[in-house]
């Protein structure tokens, strides 16, 4: 296979997501909001005020997707304010992706005629388009899962060093991506374990390929747990924040886990068995991905609170790793076994698996009709209306009204809730605005400067009152002005009273009064998404 | 006992043919200029302007540990991705009867190593190659009479024959090395010091190999290791440092066809090209780095050899301090001879060749220098949050300084780590989790040789061998 067909295939599908990611944005209005926080704290590093510096990189939301959108706000701002720089990263983490599966496929010795429409599949499943083009990490994450299982199942074949720093190295990248990759992490390092000792015997050759492989991941792990407790004092917050423990059963959660996955890509689980048959006695060629499979699959029967507690919105949200790993190691699978069919090298008898793969195909349609199948109607990712995005309409109308005439250029606003979050991103006020998440603002307080504004979206926050409050020893919030659902303050320092002054007159700005409400209630947006900025 | 005095050996024709190319004068006129001018500019601007320059300095500096960092691990990437290694099968060594093999010499310096002597001539036994093609030469220094009455006290087979370098200076290894070469009547060539242990096929493989390389690669160098690695923590750190520069570093610039610093021993040449060259520079401590570079830029190529010539480590530190402030000076002797006229050299090199020898070479050096100021730097700001310091690290530099410290310093880490694993001393990588100190002996060490290239540029401090001794220890070569 050339080089040129490589790129090919990237250009392909990361144009093809680009595009559908920037129909999403410009003309259906969605959003996805971790994809966005990651470039809300991006643009933080470099233009938060008054103090931008790296640690504005954000400690609950993987630091990854974040730094890997450092240079494009740094020379594209434009597409930061836009939001078109996370579908930007989606894009080209779609392409890596597929350009990874058309090599693995080629490797495997699958012809032009069988490995061009595997990786069509793969970049059209609605479940790789969707969350692509809206920027979510997710397509990362599977980019990454896919390097991941490629580099394993060579490992186990050749025994290089190379493919062993290399898994490593994609492994360690998607522990800082999604933090749920860390049971990834370990099955890897259990079949790691168990393939060296099978193969050698040696314990020093154990000791030496379990240190190879788990230094980069261990090093990554370790420096984010510094800089938690360098930075926020606790070196445990990015976990405590990112997990709420919820008691959840574990069959509820095997369920899911199992729904998703074979949703996400419905062979894997005959796959998984074809794979795994036999394992004490011959080798498979891709054994190692379907371990990492199912790995991915039991960790959340495992440990079902961790899992219950990442996000809000469903199994989809909660399961985000099962997906992606479905997604990476089955279609790896496909690819490898694929080319082992076309070859004639088939392991053992196959009906088994047929069979398997038949009942597995049944079972998702039935899943489909009974409104269990894919989240969302099979063609919106393909119109930029992806599944797990939100919809940033009214946000962005509130924004807009916002940005044209209660903010004006040059002064400092924090905006409070997760409609905030819209503003900063869109209102072309980034640098000049910070988002904090409702909840966070009264552990905020201590931070604010004097001088800034906080505009809070009534009817959540509890804290629209048209009297100063007091918010430290030292400051104290005075309200300006109100407007529609806006209720904006000025911190100032903490002193005699001097006179409120009325809402909606404010600084000599008159209150316009006749913006609607933004999404009429302020509920923050759904989903695992975590606030731009704020958590530390 | 045959014994061979050739009376009219120019041991020093680098220096009468091509004096441009030889340490004899180590800094020129103009270099000391450049060297003044630029203390003295750097002086004014830290006087006039002190925390702009002191900035400035700061980000050249943290600029150069990013391009050096990630052309080195670029060359690591090249050697996993695609080795480019020599290698001979026992098929391919087969199909060459001895016959057709080539006349080969071997040279072997020793100075005030008798007691190694018998070893060493059982060891030249074992190699596979057919003896009437080999001509072995001792090369004993005029004053060793140590040495020189062992070597006349034992029975040497035919092809061994003691040769004695007159006594003069500069009394160097390659000073002796040249009058093995000028004498030399073979087709190839390869250096041996005296505890080397190679594979016995090396000669053989390396026969074959230059009928398949091309016409411009002169030299195969073999890959070095050490067979006393498990000897003491420091053997195991440059077990460590010698696996990563051979199977990791040498490989990827060959891969990338850019100059090679040569290893000290077990380079195969074709002979006649590299008397053209005026064979080794005696006035040059680490002669074999030089050499690499002036085959390169005479058009000349090295390519790597898959056979090991196994070493002893210095496993006494100061024995190992002394060696290694040695091949730093040499490193710097090196860089000094070749940057005399930077334009020509860009000319005669290429832009890429010219990069890669200011990494590998001139890069190092700097490395070693500004290692430690980093490291106290970093040290003092985490214990005093200093005002002053974190004023040389505006966002940019910070930003970049922190990819340094968190990035780069665990990638080298790594390395060490990858070069245990690709050698097959999976006992050793997790004594390369500890490199950092060996970093800072390292730079300890560059410090002292900088400091004797001012007052002896040519002294040779002698690497003491045969402390360790693999066959009392019971030892293999692996």
């Amino acid at each position: 296979m050339s080089r040129r067909e490589v790129w090919l295939a990237f250009v392909l599908v990361a144009a093809l997501t680009l595009g559908v990611g920037v129909r999403g944005r410009l003309v259906e209005r969605r959003v996805d909001w971790d994809g966005l926080a990651a470039v809300a704290h991006a643009n933080d590093v470099f233009r938060a005020e008054p103090a931008a510096n790296l640690a504005m990189i954000g400690f609950v939301q993987p630091p990854l997707p974040a730094l890997l959108q450092l240079p494009v706000v740094l020379l594209a701002p434009g597409l930061a304010t836009s939001g078109l720089a996370a579908a930007l990263q989606g894009a080209i983490a779609a392409g890596i992706a597929a350009a990874l599966l058309l090599g693995l496929a080629a490797e495997a010795g699958l012809g032009r005629g069988w490995r061009w429409p595997l990786v069509a599949a793969f970049a059209l499943h609605p479940l790789v388009l969707g969350p692509a083009s809206m920027g979510a990490p997710q397509a990362l994450l599977t980019a990454l899962l896919l390097g991941a299982s490629w580099a394993l199942m060579r490992w186990s074949r050749t025994d290089s060093l190379r493919d062993l720093i290399a898994a490593s190295v994609v492994l360690a990248a998607a522990l800082i991506t999604r933090y749920e990759a860390v049971f990834i992490v370990v099955g890897a390092m259990l079949y790691l374990g168990w393939r060296t000792r099978r193969a050698s015997g040696s314990w020093s050759r154990l000791e030496g390929t379990m240190i190879t492989f788990a230094l980069p991941v261990v090093y990554v792990a370790g420096i984010w747990i510094i800089a938690n407790w360098a930075i926020i004092g606790d070196p445990w917050y990015f976990a405590r924040e990112a997990f709420t423990l919820v008691p959840a059963g574990l069959d509820e959660m095997l369920t899911a886990s199992l729904r998703v996955a074979l949703v996400a890509c419905f062979p894997v689980l005959a796959l998984i068995y074809n794979q795994m048959r036999g394992a004490t006695r011959s080798p498979a060629p891709a054994r190692a991905a379907a371990w990492l499979v199912l790995t991915a699959m039991l960790a959340p029967a495992i440990f079902p609170g961790v899992f219950a507690g990442v996000a809000e919105d469903g199994d989809w949200g909660r399961l985000v790793t099962v997906t992606a790993m479905a997604l990476a190691g089955g279609f790896a699978m496909i690819a490898v076994l694929g080319g082992e069919a076309v070859a004639g090298r088939s392991r053992g008898p196959m009906q088994g698996t047929v069979v398997m793969i038949a009942a597995s195909l049944g079972l998702v349609i039935f899943l489909g009709t009974q409104g269990a199948g894919l989240p969302g109607p099979f063609a919106d990712a393909y119109w930029g209306r992806g599944p797990l995005s939100d919809s940033a309409a009214p946000e962005l109308t509130a924004a807009e009204q916002l940005r044209r005439s209660d903010l004006p250029a040059g002064s400092r606003h924090i905006v409070v809730g997760w409609p905030g979050f819209a503003v900063v991103l869109f209102a072309g006020k980034t640098g000049e605005i910070t988002a904090i998440r409702a909840e966070d603002l009264r552990r905020e307080w201590g931070r604010l400067w004097v001088g800034s504004r906080v505009v809070l979206l009534a009817g959540r926050e509890g804290l629209e009152t048209p009297q100063s409050v007091p918010i430290s020893m030292m400051t104290e919030l005075k309200p300006l002005w109100q407007a529609g659902p806006w209720r904006c303050y000025e911190v100032v320092r903490a002193g005699p009273a001097t006179g409120s002054r009325q809402p909606g007159t404010g600084d000599g700005q008159p209150a316009t009064g006749n913006r609607q409400p933004a999404t009429g209630d302020g509920q923050p947006a759904t989903g695992s998404r975590q606030p731009a900025t704020g958590d530390g | 006992m045959a014994e061979s005095r050739p009376p009219q050996v120019d041991a020093l024709r680098i220096l009468h043919e091509r004096p441009d190319e030889c340490a004899c004068i180590t800094i020129t006129r103009r270099q000391q200029l450049t060297v003044v001018v630029l203390i003295g500019l750097l002086i004014a601007g830290i006087a006039r302007w002190p925390l702009s320059t002191l900035i400035a300095l700061n980000a050249l500096f943290i600029l150069f540990y990013v391009v050096q960092s990630a052309y080195k691990f670029y060359l690591v990437y090249l050697s996993l991705e695609r080795p480019v290694l020599h290698d001979v099968s026992a098929q391919e060594m087969a199909a060459v009867s001895d016959d057709d093999l080539p006349t080969y010499t071997l040279l072997i310096p020793l100075y005030r190593e008798a007691a190694v002597l018998g070893r060493l001539v059982e060891g030249l036994a074992r190699m596979d190659y057919p003896a009437e093609n080999l001509d072995v030469m001792l090369l004993l220094e005029e004053d060793d009479e140590e040495t020189i009455a062992a070597a006349q006290a034992m029975t040497l087979p035919a092809h061994i024959r003691p040769v004695i370098v007159p006594d003069s200076q500069p009394k160097t290894k390659p000073k002796a090395c040249n009058w093995g070469l000028f004498i030399a009547e073979s087709e190839l060539l390869v250096i041996y010091d005296a505890e080397d242990r190679p594979e016995p096929d090396q000669l053989r493989k390396a026969a074959v190999a230059f009928r398949t390389v091309p016409d411009n690669v002169v030299c195969l160098q073999a890959k070095l290791n050490y067979y006393n690695q498990r000897q003491n923590l420091l053997t195991r750190w440059f077990t460590a440092e010698y696996s990563v520069w051979f199977d990791l570093f040498l490989p990827g610039l060959t891969a990338s066809q850019a100059p090679i610093p040569l290893g000290g021993t077990s380079n195969h040449f074709r002979v006649e090209p590299l008397k053209e060259l005026g064979g080794w520079d005696p006035f040059n401590v680490t002669e074999d780095c030089d050499l690499g570079v002036r085959l390169h830029k005479h058009g000349w190529r090295t390519a790597m050899l898959a056979s090991t010539t196994w070493e002893e480590a210095n496993g006494a530190f100061w024995s190992w301090f002394r060696q290694r402030s040695r091949w730093v000076k040499g490193y710097l002797q090196t860089w000094l001879v070749h940057m005399r006229r930077p334009w020509q050299l860009l000319r005669e090199m290429g832009l890429a060749d010219f990069f890669s020898l200011q990494m590998t070479i001139g890069g190092s050096l700097l490395a070693f220098l500004i290692n430690p100021v980093y490291w106290a730097m970093t040290l003092v700001w985490l214990l005093t949050h200093s005002a002053a310091i974190s004023a040389l690290f505006p966002p940019a530099v910070y930003l970049l300084g922190s990819f340094c410290l968190l990035g780069a310093n665990f990638v080298f880490v790594y390395m060490a780590v990858a070069g245990c694993m690709a050698r097959g001393y999976y006992d050793l990588v997790k004594y390369a989790l500890l490199t950092p100190v060996y970093w800072l002996m390292m730079s300890i060490g560059a410090y002292k040789a900088f400091g004797q290239i001012i007052v002896r540029p040519h002294y040779w401090e002698k690497t003491e061998h045969g402390i360790f001794d693999l066959d009392e220890a019971g030892g293999e070569a692996p």
